[in-house]
């Protein structure tokens, strides 16, 4: 009985033993982190804060296509350099931040720090690469799922100016110019905006050195060129064929207490509506869990969903929270990159945040969470 | 109330299924992969589909996974999901088309309740009905991306399915020598082996018949209903270990693995084609089927891709150098030793492996579940020395000659 008892209440823990790790701020405002891991890999990850540079409807999505530009390298052989000596490179781009990351073996931590260095330094493409690169974000926004463009949707209508995707379309992209993604590159890989991260088998003094020298000399922010264009709302934005529903609760920034409690909440409505897709991005200012969905009347039955049968959904909520928590935190990879992206806009989170909030996760915590999906208080989009 | 029914379904052991009058059972296969350190105890239970599966058998068959965790005769599904979440991961079944795995995550001291949950889920699953019919019914709403039917391609009428069609799949499927079992983590070595052995020595079910009904040809999706049409060329089988599966598997990174590859630089960087290409090898009983896709936007001339596309390949792999072995050598290493994220190797449809605690268990209970003499991924990659620039360039030309070639178009709506 003991043993019983004992696994009923145990659960499994997410981090590792204790090991070295140390955080920086150089004089220039970049911040640099490292930490310890027993996995024979490295991850280094960098974040450029983007939230003094918001998206409008002039800018939008043009950091998108300067992140696909960027990580070609000085010489647009980044990848292959990278990949001769076993490391690979990805990155993305959200309201708040362009995230970029090289994983590889740990042998290799100079060549991916020498990397990342080598993004932040002033970027020079010709017209012609622009024009190409437009064609290859066009093929991405093709094949977008649904969701996607709901959560555009919901974030959009949840946030106004301030919810404005960074994917960009067709017609956004148009404007680029050499001078224009030159001008946002000095802005987004700014100093003041940057925080770099390594985790893996690394021994940490040396690698805050080497971090140290890297980013140093990375300039502060130059003075910001104003972008217009044409008004290009009535244009095409490729999304003709999605339709769906959507609902939006929003929650605080990754250090928020709410965010685990209503990722539960959501999970487990989708354990019950089959199709209902989960959508939260880290965010540094409010961002927002998005319900989405392609079948028509679901969020209708979400909202008239009788007290006691959302409630019985706990435990399918709390698994289902569990997995994706563990799941930001498994690898030094992942969990490199949630690290990485509390430093640069969450004072104080640390992913152990994530999994006490998971342990606090209570019935009544739980109801309340769902009870927001139904407030008047959630934003709601609806595309016929 | 819920301890005391939680704890009498963990100590009397179970068997379910009676003895077959004169015959003898026969065990299912357990490996076991003791990591002490590790703060958990993790299951991974593959089940080997039957020979021969028609489109009608392919849809039941995944509607069974789905119908798994619904309940058992033994505890009810609320039960199994609770006790099979302690350790903060619920259990999942992921269904391919030639085999199933159950996957279960326990803390620490959790061996005799995870025995318990997969003796439960293999030897009586309760397959009601009406959960049967709800599963289905739900299989069929869903809507998927246009990646998500590149990666499973066929068109599975899960309407169609019966719960006789399930359950006599059930009964063809679920039996010992179709079983494998890879546990590790926090447990002693052999006490899986004895305690799951135990609980299933009595498990002999009977061999069924299979059902009478005209068979339906498996058909593949007719379109992606969207912009996107998905082309592949798809390769012959490789058998982990067979002579020359290690020159094929680096053809497959050369092709298809990562951003510098044959499929990215050609198709992405010098034409622009595609935001997506993907290189992948797909587990199957015959071994790793390697699949080259490209997501692009529809045009007028789509008919006339696939020939461009082998033809363009086949050009490329004439310039490769020391330098694309050694890439490609590096990055299967990576893939199977350390983590590489464009890792071309899957066994589910959500995402290749990655060098988790539990991809690795389902790395060494696939190579079992196909028989194959390397036993697990590491010593897989031993596969990969003495193989020479000529070899590798031969296996690939040869990979991409002999491939069936297929496309899905858009919707004729989105052109």
């Amino acid at each position: 009985m003991t043993t019983l008892c004992a696994l009923l209440l145990g659960a499994a823990s997410f981090q590792s033993p204790s090991l070295p790790r140390e955080r920086q701020d150089l004089p220039n405002g970049v911040r640099i982190y490292a930490e310890q891991r027993l996995e024979p890999i490295v991850s280094v990850v960098m974040v450029a804060n983007a939230v003094s540079q918001p998206e409008t409807e002039e800018t939008r999505g043009l950091r998108h296509m300067l992140e696909h530009l960027v990580v070609k390298g000085q010489d647009r052989l980044l990848d292959r350099r990278l990949e001769a000596k076993g490391l690979t490179l990805t990155a993305t781009t959200t309201r708040d931040y362009m995230v970029i990351q090289i994983t590889g073996p740990q042998e290799h931590l100079d060549d991916a720090i020498a990397g990342m260095k080598e993004i932040t330094l002033p970027i020079s493409v010709t017209q012609e690469e622009i024009d190409k690169e437009a064609k290859i974000l066009a093929e991405e926004l093709a094949l977008r799922p649904f969701f996607a463009f709901l959560f555009d949707s919901a974030w959009s209508a949840g946030f106004g100016d301030k919810g404005i995707s960074a994917f960009g379309d067709e017609a956004a992209w148009k404007i680029a110019s050499p001078e224009i993604l030159k001008a946002i590159h000095a802005q987004q890989f700014s100093a003041p905006n940057l925080t770099v991260a390594v985790v893996g088998r690394v021994n940490v003094e040396p690698t805050m050195r080497k971090l140290s020298e890297a980013f140093r000399g990375t300039p502060g922010s130059g003075p910001r060129r104003t972008i217009t264009r044409a008004f290009l709302r009535d244009e095409p934005r490729g999304e003709a064929m999605v339709t769906g529903e959507a609902i939006g609760v929003s929650v605080g920034g990754l250090n928020d207490g709410g965010i685990v409690p209503q990722m539960a909440a959501g999970f487990a409505l989708a354990s019950r509506f089959p199709g209902l897709e989960v959508l939260y991005t880290p965010s540094f200012a409010p961002g927002m869990v998005v319900l989405a969905t392609q079948d028509q009347g679901v969020t209708i039955q979400i909202e008239r969903l009788p007290e006691v049968e959302k409630n019985a959904l706990f435990r399918e909520g709390l698994a289902i929270a569990g997995a994706w928590v563990s799941g930001l935190q498994n690898t030094p990879d992942r969990y490199a990159r949630i690290k990485a992206i509390g430093m640069a806009g969450a004072s104080g989170f640390d992913p152990a945040q994530l999994t006490r909030q998971l342990s606090q996760l209570t019935p009544s915590r739980f109801s309340a969470a769902m009870n927001r999906f139904s407030s008047v208080t959630a934003t709601r989009v609806e595309r016929r | 109330m819920i301890s005391s029914v939680l704890l009498s379904f963990v100590l009397a052991p179970q068997s379910a299924g009676q003895p077959r009058p004169g015959g003898s059972p026969r065990p299912i296969t357990i490996i076991e992969v003791p990591e002490p350190e590790l703060d958990r105890v993790v299951f991974q239970a593959f089940v080997r589909a039957p020979e021969n599966m028609d489109a009608r058998d392919q849809a039941a068959w995944v509607v069974l996974g789905n119908s798994l965790l619904r309940g058992t005769q033994i505890i009810n599904g609320g039960d199994f999901m609770r006790l099979g979440s302690q350790a903060g991961i619920p259990p999942r079944v992921i269904v391919m088309g030639d085999f199933l795995r159950i996957e279960l995550h326990l803390p620490r001291r959790g061996v005799d309740v995870g025995t318990a949950l997969v003796e439960a889920v293999i030897t009586a699953p309760s397959l009601r009905p009406e959960v049967v019919e709800e599963v289905a019914r739900n299989l069929q709403r869903q809507r998927r991306s246009v990646e998500q039917i590149a990666i499973n391609p066929l068109d599975l009428r899960f309407r169609d399915v019966t719960h006789d069609d399930v359950q006599n799949l059930y009964t063809r499927a679920f039996r010992p020598e179709n079983i494998v079992v890879v546990a590790g983590g926090a447990l002693e070595r052999g006490q899986v082996r004895e305690n799951l052995g135990r609980r299933m020595a009595r498990w002999n079910p009977e061999t069924p018949a299979r059902l009478q009904r005209r068979p339906i040809i498996i058909r593949p999706v007719e379109t992606t209903d969207s912009s996107v049409t998905i082309f592949e060329l798809s390769g012959n089988p490789v058998y982990p270990g067979k002579p020359q599966s290690g020159a094929r598997i680096l053809a497959l990174y050369a092709l298809g693995a990562g951003k510098d590859c044959t499929l990215w630089r050609v198709f992405r960087e010098e034409k622009a084609w595609a935001y997506r290409t993907e290189g992948l090898l797909w587990p199957t009983k015959n071994g790793w089927v390697p699949r080259l896709l490209l997501m692009r936007r529809a045009t007028a001339n789509d008919v006339d891709v696939i020939p461009i596309m082998r033809e363009a390949i086949l050009a490329d792999i004439e310039t490769w150098d020391e330098a694309t072995l050694a890439r490609a050598s590096l990055l299967a290493q990576s893939s199977l030793i350390r983590e590489f994220e464009f890792s071309p190797w899957w066994m589910s449809s959500d995402g290749p492996l990655t060098r988790t605690f539990e991809d690795r268990l389902a790395w060494r209970g696939y190579l079992s579940v196909i028989g194959a003499d390397v036993p697990d991924e590491r010593l897989l990659a031993e596969t990969f020395a003495n193989i020479d620039l000529p070899g590798l360039k031969e296996q690939a030309r040869k990979m991409v000659e002999e491939a069936n070639a297929s496309f899905i178009p858009a919707s004729p709506m989105a052109k």
